[in-house]
Formats: structure tokens, C-alpha cells, sequence
């Protein structure tokens, strides 16, 4: 992995309520796709994150909040480490469900819009 | 630090004296099972109560002759998810047969409170104020279970029995 | 089966009304996590890779088919419509909402069940023979103790904060079905030389990292005995097991590092104590609780059942049906009934999950044939106890209507594996993938029917879910660079003689697997002699034989 990679996270959690796998963005809060999260690359905004994830977890939002590291290309956001990949995703042997299905779904409203 | 016993807070009288220190000439006091045997053995002469306090790695049968001359037995839980505590309490009541008071110290949760009565346990140090309300209703209530009251084994005709 | 009582009803309603207090405590933020986890691990609820799972306990894997289908429901109301059967005897969903589960709690107790002590420190669900009660080579119903263990350490107050979890398997046949050598502590009823039948007992068996066979450690003890017994061992467990470090807490650590002998006296020590003068604690059992609890576990009166419409159009010779009747049939004590092998591996499909409709669907053909009872086994499959023989023809169709015929009982494709990466927290690879790539390769080479029986057994991590180290074949995922690789042990059995499978050498990658499988069952074809199923010609030849023949491939 190039070295400049290995140094942008995101963080994430999972929402207290229905134990769904959430990401940050400073703007909508606690998103379903990582997608749409912040990635940090500097030490002053990982730990920026950080704190925003023990404050989230303090105030019951979420639980075991903790950065990910990933990779950046154009729009597209993938975690470098299998686990988090799939974690992203959803089962890979049910492409119906989890969040691989709802971006799916989220393309085709899209497209349907157009 | 407020004791909760038999439904309601109170103040605890109770010293505990290091093995170091020097025993008070009056007062309620807890001795570690060594200290409190060579004191017991050596006379006694506080005017008072005497308890001791048992390690979660100690086996409640060191305190073996003591256990007429104590009130009070305290169990430590060094984390709530610790139950060594419970065994300890159980053996206490059921083949050592102890009657006095035993008192919870340490990291302990209300919801682990009916676990503790049915063990054995008399008393409860809290730590958190913010709780008092929620031991005080908790304590009230009575459980079904299955098995009775400090007697974990009895599955015959306890089936109908609650807690308490 | 057993059925609640006004007692057992309150009991339930009581947890959920706890549970549900506690639930609200934690999203107002009474309760932290650090706090609630074991609270909600008490009652099934885990956090996994992409949401929360319910574990809903099936007592000794039995259950009615109005228990089934408030399953169906549950799945469907609060969950994605589907849910998996589990290796002991359990059913898992995988999407509750933590605020949906008081509520499906409460459904749940309305049909007699819980979730309460299917995870955390404590003792879990007693599995046993999922042909209980209706098994030809059966001494004695192990469900009997199965029921009693079950309520003696329901919410046990002395035992609900162990070092670690606690498993305990009974078993009451000449042929251990249950798996007990892998338990903490696993009980088998047999006769004594005077033809009494008592309790073998096994302490410290165990899968994860460190996998071990439990030991004798009383031979013999009356059945009376076992309450009081059990409350010894676990004492001393709780007492001595050690709580430092997580992977080293199960009794089976102690048993090894205070050696047999050493713990068995500490256990008599404790034993002795809980008879003591004076102390209450003592129970025998009396024969009468023993006489109510086996009555709900009387035999139905099979003779005067009468037989169902039995639909003779099916073609008795339908060679598909005939297969399904050589492979999926297991032998009945009673001589005009079957033990029904329901598979939930069909090619292809994923090991031990069962849509709404499916379930649906066993519990209407249970409620026709066999008497609306079924059992959940723990190869992750369902058992009809109470078929006619007269009936099979019809149910074959009924089963076949909804896909759920698939005839590979303890075949290659009936292949166990957990959950893995694609659901669990704890994985560090996939296993169902690994177990469809297997079964479809099957499928397509035809070979088998030739092959016969073998227990391949899948993990996903070295926590060993899968019970890999009992397949004889067991496949480990692992993780090597970003990439999933796969260890292969050969060897290992779950049943009597049970054995710990050997790693026969470097692992394989994801694509390799079901060629490596593949190979290693060609081995066995061609060196096996008149008779041998897969283990046994391991056995007689030995793993280096398979090993050579594996890597001079790969």
C-alpha cells in the first residue's frame, strides 16, 4: 500500500439503537456509507476524530467507536484491512442485504431520477 | 461509604483497620483474617464489634474458629464481572454456617443485587449517590427462581417459591 | 417436550420485564456499556460485524412446531426474514434492533422462550442427542437431566459471573450424538456393571485455541447425584479458574494445569463440603421430581397414532425419493416410525440458515408427521422424531415442494461452518463461501454418493465456532497479508473416539480449497479397502500419506 494511504482514517462506530455500522461527516452527523465519511490525514484532525467518538459514545449515541484506515481514490472510500472491508459491505454471500444492497438500491434511485 | 441493608441506606460504623495500624480501643473494626485471628488469640480487648474482610483469591475457611466471634464478613469485588465473591458468600452460609452480617464492597452493579441476596449477602456499599433510589426499589423487589435462597441446589419444591 | 408451568411462565415474563428495564436504562444512558454488555450478554444480545445478534435458546434442540413459526414471525417482523441454526442446538438473528428487544423477547416468551444465558460468562444452553427419546441405541432420554441442569442453572445467583462461558453436553445412547468429549463438561447416562444407569462424567473438553478432550473424572455417579456434584465443580471453577488472562479461563486450562487428579479432589473436596451436617444446600434428587420432569418426556403412544393420508401417487420407485430415503433416514426405536434428517445445506446454499417460509414450512410438516415436534441438531440441521414410515413418501414431497429434500445427511455437502467474516466481529475470515465452493464442486463431480460419510467442519477463526478441530476434514480461516488463507486439518472427530485433527502443512488460498478437498477425498478413494468410510481409511493409512499426496499437487 502507498505509504500516503495507510495515513487516512475515518471513524466509526456502531449506532446504539440498531447496532448499524455508521461513519463520520462533520456536516450529517453519523452516515451509512463510507462514502460519504471525513477522512482524516493529519494528527490533529485524527485526533479531532477521536474525541468526537468518545463524546458520541458518552452522549449514547453510538458504540465502540474507533478509526479505520483507508484508502482515497476520486469519491470512492475503501477501508485497507479485509475485516473492514466486509464491514462496509454487509455478508458476502447475501448481496440482498446490508449496505452493499442499500448503495445498490441508492444507485438505481438515482438513475430512476435521471 | 452508605451501606444499603435490608431496604434502606445507612451509616456505616464499621473501621476497617489495616494490618500496620493500631486496633482502636473502642469501635466496630475489620480485620484481615490473620490480623483478626492473632488478635482474637491474643485477647480481644477493644470494646466492640469485629469483622473481617476476605480476598476474592482467600478461602473462607481461614477464619475456621473465628467465625462465632464475628458479625460482620465483608467480600471484595474487584470488578462486577468477578464472581468469586458469590462461591465465597455461599460456603459462608451453607457448610460453615455463618449467621452474621455479609457485606458487598467494591465494584458491584444493582442489577447483580439479586444474585448477591440469594448468595447469602446482607449489605451493600455503594459508590455511586446517583444510584440510591434505583438499589432502594430494586431491593423490594422479589424474583422468581429457581433455585431457593442460598440453597442453589434445592430444585424440588422450590419451583414455586420466590426469592427472598 | 417439556411444557411451562404458572412458575416457569412468571419467570420468563419477569427477565423480559428486567431486560427491558435495563434496555431502557442503557439508551437513556443510565447504564454505560462497560455496564450493560454482560447484562445484555446474559440475555443473547451480541454485537457483531454489522449489527446486533439475537441468540434465542433452543433447550436441547428441541422445540414445537408453534415455536418454529413464531421464529418465522420474528424473522420476518423484526429481523431480514431468515435465521440460522447453530452448533449448539441455537438459532441466531442477525438484524434486531437492541430497542426491538424487549418486545422480541416478549414475543418469545409468549411460545416458551428465551434468550436468557446464551452468551456471556455463565452457563450456556445444555445441547444433547438430537435424536433424544426416539434413538434405537438409547439407554436413557438424556432431556430428563437436560431439563433439570437447565433450570438449576437458569439464573443460577452463584454462577452468573464465571471466568468464562461454560458448555455442558448430556448424552443417554451407545453412540454419542452430542459431542460431549468437546464440553466443559459432558455427561453420558450409561449402565454401571449391575445395569444402573448413572452419569459418566467428562471435564475440560473444549474447541478454540486450544482444543482438548475432556477427561473421566468420576467414571460412575448416581443420577441423584448430579446436582449436588455439578455445584462442586463449578465452585471450584469459579473459584480457581483463572481470570487473568481471557484465553486462558475455561476449565479445561485449570483441568490441565492442576492435573486430573488434583481437580477431581478438589471437586470431592467441595462435594463433601455441600453434604456437610447442618448445611441446608444438600439435594438429592428425589425420585419424584425426577418421575414429573421424565413425564413430559414420555414416549407419545406411537402404536395407536393413526397414519395420515398417505398419497400413494408418489411413485414409491421415484429414485430421487429412494436416495433421499438411503441418505436422510435415521433408524427408529419403534419399528414402523423413522428419525427424519431434514438438511439445511442444499448445493450451494448456506449451512444452517432457514428462511421464514421454511421454517413455516417444517413446522406445518412437523404439525402433519411427526407429531409438531422437531429437533435442531448440531451439525446445523433438523430432525423429525416422530415419522411413520407409512407417512415418508407423503412428507418426501411436501419437503421437496420447498427445496428442503436435499439429500446429503453427514455427507461432503453437509458441511458445518460458522458464520465467519461475513457476519462475525471476531472473524478473521470467510467460511460459507468455503462450504458453498465445497458442496458445488460436489455437485458437480458427481463423486458423492462414492464418497459417503465425512464430517467437514469450517471455522472462521481460531475461536473455532465451526468445531473444526473435530472434522475430519477441518478447514481454519485465517488472515496473511490482506488476504484470506485456509489451514487444513485432518483428522479430527466429534463422536466416540473423539480426536483432534492434525494441521497437515502450510495453508491454501481461498481459490485452492475445495481442490485441495477434493484431492484429499480422491486420496481416500483410491487407497480405501472393502467398507472404509473416509475416517477410517485415514486412520489405517495415517495423514502423511494424505499430506504427500496434497502438496505434491499444490
Amino acid at each position: 500500500m502507498a505509504k500516503e494511504n495507510s495515513d487516512t482514517h475515518v471513524l466509526t462506530a456502531n449506532r446504539l439503537t440498531d447496532g448499524i455500522v455508521v461513519f463520520w461527516n462533520e456536516e450529517q452527523k453519523w452516515v451509512e456509507q463510507i462514502n460519504e465519511a471525513d477522512t482524516a490525514t493529519d494528527p490533529e484532525w485524527i485526533g479531532y476524530l477521536k474525541k468526537v467518538g468518545e463524546v458520541a459514545e458518552a452522549r449514547n449515541i453510538i458504540v465502540e467507536p474507533y478509526l479505520v484506515a483507508v484508502s482515497r481514490n476520486e469519491g470512492v472510500i475503501e477501508p485497507l484491512h479485509i475485516r473492514e472491508k466486509f464491514r462496509t459491505l454487509g455478508p458476502s454471500v447475501r448481496s440482498d442485504l446490508g449496505k452493499q444492497a442499500a448503495a445498490v438500491s441508492d444507485e438505481r434511485l438515482l438513475i430512476a431520477a435521471e | 461509604m452508605p451501606i444499603i441493608r435490608d431496604g434502606k441506606i445507612i451509616e456505616d460504623h464499621w473501621l476497617t483497620i489495616r494490618d500496620e495500624d493500631e486496633i482502636p480501643d473502642a469501635g466496630d473494626i475489620i480485620l484481615s483474617p490473620e490480623h483478626a485471628l492473632d488478635y482474637v488469640a491474643m485477647g480481644r480487648r477493644h470494646k466492640g464489634r469485629l469483622g473481617a474482610r476476605i480476598k476474592s483469591d482467600a478461602n473462607p475457611e481461614t477464619l475456621g474458629p473465628l467465625l462465632d466471634k464475628i458479625d460482620l464478613i465483608e467480600l471484595e469485588f474487584l470488578s462486577f464481572t468477578d464472581g468469586r465473591a458469590y462461591s465465597q458468600a455461599t460456603q459462608l452460609r451453607q457448610h460453615l454456617g455463618f449467621k452474621g452480617e455479609i457485606r458487598a464492597r467494591g465494584n458491584i452493579l444493582v442489577d447483580q443485587l439479586q444474585f448477591m441476596r440469594r448468595c447469602g449477602f446482607d449489605s451493600f456499599e455503594i459508590t455511586d449517590k446517583r444510584h440510591f433510589k434505583v438499589w432502594q426499589k430494586t431491593y423490594a423487589d422479589l424474583n422468581h427462581a429457581y433455585q431457593r435462597r442460598a440453597q442453589p441446589n434445592d430444585l424440588t419444591g422450590i419451583r414455586k417459591a420466590r426469592a427472598g | 417436550m417439556y411444557i411451562y408451568d404458572q412458575f416457569d411462565r412468571e419467570f420468563v415474563l419477569e427477565r423480559v420485564a428486567q431486560l427491558r428495564d435495563q434496555v431502557r436504562r442503557r439508551l437513556t444512558g443510565e447504564l454505560n456499556e462497560e455496564e450493560f454488555r454482560p447484562l445484555r450478554l446474559q440475555n443473547g444480545v451480541y454485537l457483531q460485524l454489522h449489527a446486533y445478534m439475537l441468540r434465542v435458546a433452543i433447550p436441547y434442540g428441541t422445540l414445537s412446531s408453534k415455536q418454529m413459526r413464531a421464529l418465522a414471525d420474528i424473522s420476518e417482523t423484526y429481523d431480514k426474514g431468515y435465521g440460522h441454526f447453530t452448533t449448539r442446538q441455537n438459532i441466531q438473528f442477525n438484524w434486531p434492533a437492541l430497542s426491538d428487544i424487549p418486545e422480541i423477547l416478549e414475543k418469545l416468551a409468549d411460545v416458551e422462550m428465551h434468550a436468557i444465558q446464551t452468551s456471556g460468562n455463565c452457563i450456556r444452553n445444555v445441547t444433547s442427542d438430537p435424536y433424544a427419546g426416539v434413538a434405537s441405541d438409547e439407554y436413557e432420554d438424556p432431556r430428563i437431566f437436560a431439563e433439570f441442569i437447565r433450570q438449576w442453572s437458569t439464573l443460577h445467583p452463584e454462577f452468573a459471573f464465571l471466568p468464562r462461558k461454560f458448555k455442558i453436553a448430556i448424552t443417554g445412547a451407545a453412540e454419542d450424538r452430542a459431542a460431549i468429549a468437546f464440553h466443559d463438561i459432558g455427561l453420558r447416562l450409561k449402565p454401571n456393571d449391575l445395569g444402573e444407569i448413572g452419569f459418566e462424567v467428562h471435564v475440560g473438553g473444549g474447541m478454540g485455541r486450544t482444543p482438548m478432550i475432556g477427561q473421566v473424572i468420576k467414571p460412575w455417579l448416581a443420577k441423584s447425584e448430579i446436582l449436588d456434584y455439578l455445584q462442586a465443580v463449578m465452585r471450584v471453577y469459579n473459584l480457581h479458574g483463572r481470570r487473568d488472562n481471557k484465553y486462558k479461563a475455561r476449565i479445561k486450562i485449570l483441568a490441565h494445569e492442576l492435573g486430573l487428579e488434583k481437580l477431581s479432589e478438589e471437586v470431592d473436596a467441595e462435594h463433601r463440603k455441600i453434604g456437610v451436617q447442618g448445611s441446608s444446600e444438600r439435594q438429592i434428587i428425589d425420585l419424584k421430581e425426577i418421575d414429573r420432569i421424565a413425564e413430559y418426556f414420555a414416549s407419545p403412544d406411537l402404536d395407536t397414532q393413526s397414519a395420515t393420508l398417505t398419497d400413494k401417487s408418489v411413485g414409491l420407485n421415484d429414485p430421487d425419493y429412494l436416495l433421499w430415503k438411503l441418505i436422510n433416514l435415521t433408524e427408529h426405536r419403534h419399528p414402523d416410525y423413522a428419525i427424519v434428517n431434514i438438511s439445511l445445506k442444499p448445493y450451494g446454499g448456506i449451512p444452517g440458515d432457514a428462511s421464514a417460509d421454511e421454517m413455516r414450512t417444517v413446522a406445518d410438516i412437523a404439525e402433519q408427521f411427526s407429531l409438531s415436534e422437531i429437533r435442531v441438531a448440531h451439525t446445523q440441521n433438523l430432525v423429525l422424531p416422530y415419522v411413520r414410515k407409512a407417512d415418508l413418501p407423503a412428507l418426501w414431497r411436501a419437503l421437496k415442494a420447498s427445496g428442503l429434500e436435499t439429500p446429503n445427511k453427514g455427507q461432503v455437502s453437509d458441511i458445518i461452518a460458522c458464520p465467519g467474516l461475513d457476519y462475525c466481529g471476531l472473524a478473521t475470515a470467510r467460511s460459507i463461501p468455503i462450504a458453498q465452493a465445497i458442496s458445488n464442486r460436489f455437485k458437480e463431480n458427481g463423486l458423492e454418493r462414492e464418497i459417503g460419510k465425512v464430517k467437514i467442519k469450517i471455522s472462521g477463526c481460531i475461536n473455532a465456532c465451526g468445531h473444526h478441530h473435530a472434522g475430519h476434514i477441518g478447514i481454519l480461516g485465517l488472515e496473511k497479508n490482506g488476504q484470506e488463507y485456509y489451514q487444513i486439518t485432518l483428522g479430527g472427530e466429534d463422536a466416540d473416539g473423539a480426536a483432534i485433527g492434525k494441521i497437515i502443512g502450510p495453508g491454501f488460498s481461498f481459490a485452492q480449497v475445495p481442490m485441495v478437498v477434493e484431492d484429499i477425498l480422491k486420496t481416500y478413494l483410491d487407497n480405501r479397502e472393502r467398507g472404509e468410510e473416509f475416517i477410517d481409511t485415514l486412520r489405517r493409512v495415517g495423514v502423511n500419506a494424505f499430506k504427500e499426496d496434497i502438496y505434491a499437487d499444490h
